[in-house]
Parts: structure tokens; C-alpha cells; sequence
């Protein structure tokens, strides 16, 4: 019988790539992807043994990854907000000389145009957010979201709607902002 | 129409998006990680915490049994009246 420390490996080896790159997708850069990756493995660790087999691995391995890469930007967020209005720390250097976007999987030809996407991406609300990455970014189906996301698979076809419609109208407005600027 | 050829290039964007290895380091940081939190075991804790419990239950029964009564200052009730007036 497998023990923990080799089902944990196991599940590591397999699944190290698929963490890091969706918590690229909700990060957008190396550092922090990295940082949210270990976070979900040591949550891992700690109940792997509890899991009860009633969803796949993955679609469980998906959940801890995007509920900690949610987590993880209401902390980051509320930390800008703390050295706006709050004393100023040695952290604050850190966070300014941290890159917002370098998702090291975007081709090179479409760097400038997924930066926009990424960054109007980040102004969804979480539901949508995951709701599109999953679909458009990942590339799951709407029965695999529904999973994720313990919800029916109308609510995320509306999400997935909203989401996109929300999208088109932010890109419109930045596209009027460059063409302005031009 | 530009506007909307620009927007559907820009949804389009993650397209061809390429599967990005983490590195290396990242299986033994992991680790770290597992063992700093595993680092005070719960029996450790739950000891503490029944000392505790128990330092406080024999100090609060000392109390209890050493309760001698206040004896009162005869110069205090001299210098105040019932009223607390002072002349």
C-alpha cells in the first residue's frame, strides 16, 4: 500500500504543472505563481488523507488552487492598501520593484495585447474571474467549471456570459483611451 | 470595425499560450514549508494547554480556602463620618 509521503509525491509530480500555471493565470507573474504553488501543496499535504474521493483529484486539486489564488490577492491587495494609507515598511520596496505581468507561457507576439486582457481580467469579480480562466485560459468545460466551482452549469454559463460582456466593455473603454492618446 | 477587431485580438490573446514548468527548487521548499508547520505536535499543545488548566484550578482553590476576613482600620473609621464629610 502506497504511504502518504509517496501519494503526496505522486500527486506532486503530476499536478506541479497544472498549480502553477493557473496560478499564473490569476497572478500573472513568476513569483507570486510560485509562492501560491507551495501554498497549495502544503494544503495538500495536510488532507490528502481526508479526501474522499467524491469529485475527481483534479477537479479537487483545481478548488484548493483557486480558492488560495483568490486568497492570495485579497492579501496582496489588502497589503497595497495597508502601505497607502498605513506607515511605510521595508516590504514596500519589495512590492514596488515586483513586476505586475511576466507570465512567462504568453507567446512573445501577443505580450502587450494579453497584458490588457490580464489586467481587465483582474477587475472581475472572483466568480467570473475563475468562471472565464477555467474556460477561455485553461480550457475545462462547462461541466468540469460546474465541478470546480460546486455550482450548476447554467450559473456558469451566465457567468461565462457576464463575464465576457463585462470584458468587451472594459477593452472598449481602453480602446478609446488609446485611440485618444494616439 | 477597428474597435472590435482590437477587443476580439485582445480576448484572443492567451491563445497558443504555452505550458510553463515551475522550478525546480520549488519540491524542497515545499517541504520546508510541511515541516516548519509541523514543527509543534498537537500532544505538546494539549499539555500545555491541561497544565494550564490545572495551575489554575489549584491556585483558585488556595484562594478559596485562605479566605481570612479584612480587618478593618480603626484610624480610617475615626477620621471619616457616614456621610464621607471630612469636617
Amino acid at each position: 500500500m502506497e504511504t502518504n509521503r509517496q501519494s503526496f509525491n505522486r500527486v506532486f509530480f503530476e499536478y506541479r504543472i497544472l498549480v502553477y500555471n493557473l496560478a499564473l493565470h490569476y497572478v500573472t507573474n513568476a513569483e507570486d505563481a510560485e509562492e501560491v504553488t507551495q501554498d497549495v501543496f502544503v494544503k495538500m499535504h495536510q488532507s490528502l488523507h481526508k479526501f474522499a474521493e467524491q469529485s475527481s483529484i483534479k477537479t479537487w486539486i483545481y478548488r484548493i488552487t483557486v480558492n488560495c489564488c483568490l486568497d492570495f490577492i485579497k492579501h496582496k491587495n489588502s497589503k497595497k492598501r495597508f502601505f497607502i494609507f498605513g506607515r511605510k515598511h521595508d516590504d514596500e520596496k519589495q512590492y514596488a520593484q515586483l513586476p505586475d505581468f511576466e507570465h512567462p507561457g504568453i507567446i512573445l507576439e501577443n505580450k502587450e495585447t494579453a497584458k490588457v486582457l490580464f489586467a481587465a481580467i483582474s477587475e472581475l469579480t472572483e466568480n467570473q474571474k475563475t468562471a472565464f480562466i477555467l474556460s477561455k485560459v485553461e480550457g475545462l468545460g462547462n461541466q468540469e467549471i460546474s465541478q470546480v466551482m460546486e455550482l450548476s452549469i447554467s450559473s456558469v454559463e451566465s457567468l461565462l456570459f457576464r463575464a465576457k460582456k463585462t470584458l468587451q466593455d472594459k477593452l472598449a473603454v481602453k480602446f478609446d483611451e488609446y485611440s485618444r492618446k494616439k | 470595425m477597428e474597435k472590435d477587431k482590437w477587443i476580439e485580438e485582445v480576448l484572443n490573446s492567451t491563445n497558443g499560450m504555452l505550458k510553463v514548468a515551475p522550478p525546480d527548487t520549488l519540491r524542497d521548499a515545499i517541504h520546508v514549508k510541511i515541516s516548519d508547520r509541523a514543527g509543534v505536535p498537537i500532544r505538546v499543545i494539549l499539555a500545555a494547554a491541561v497544565s494550564l488548566a490545572i495551575l489554575g484550578f489549584i491556585n483558585f482553590s488556595i484562594v478559596r480556602h485562605l479566605d481570612v476576613p479584612v480587618k478593618s482600620n480603626p484610624l480610617q473609621e475615626v477620621a471619616f463620618g457616614r456621610t464621607n464629610q471630612l469636617y
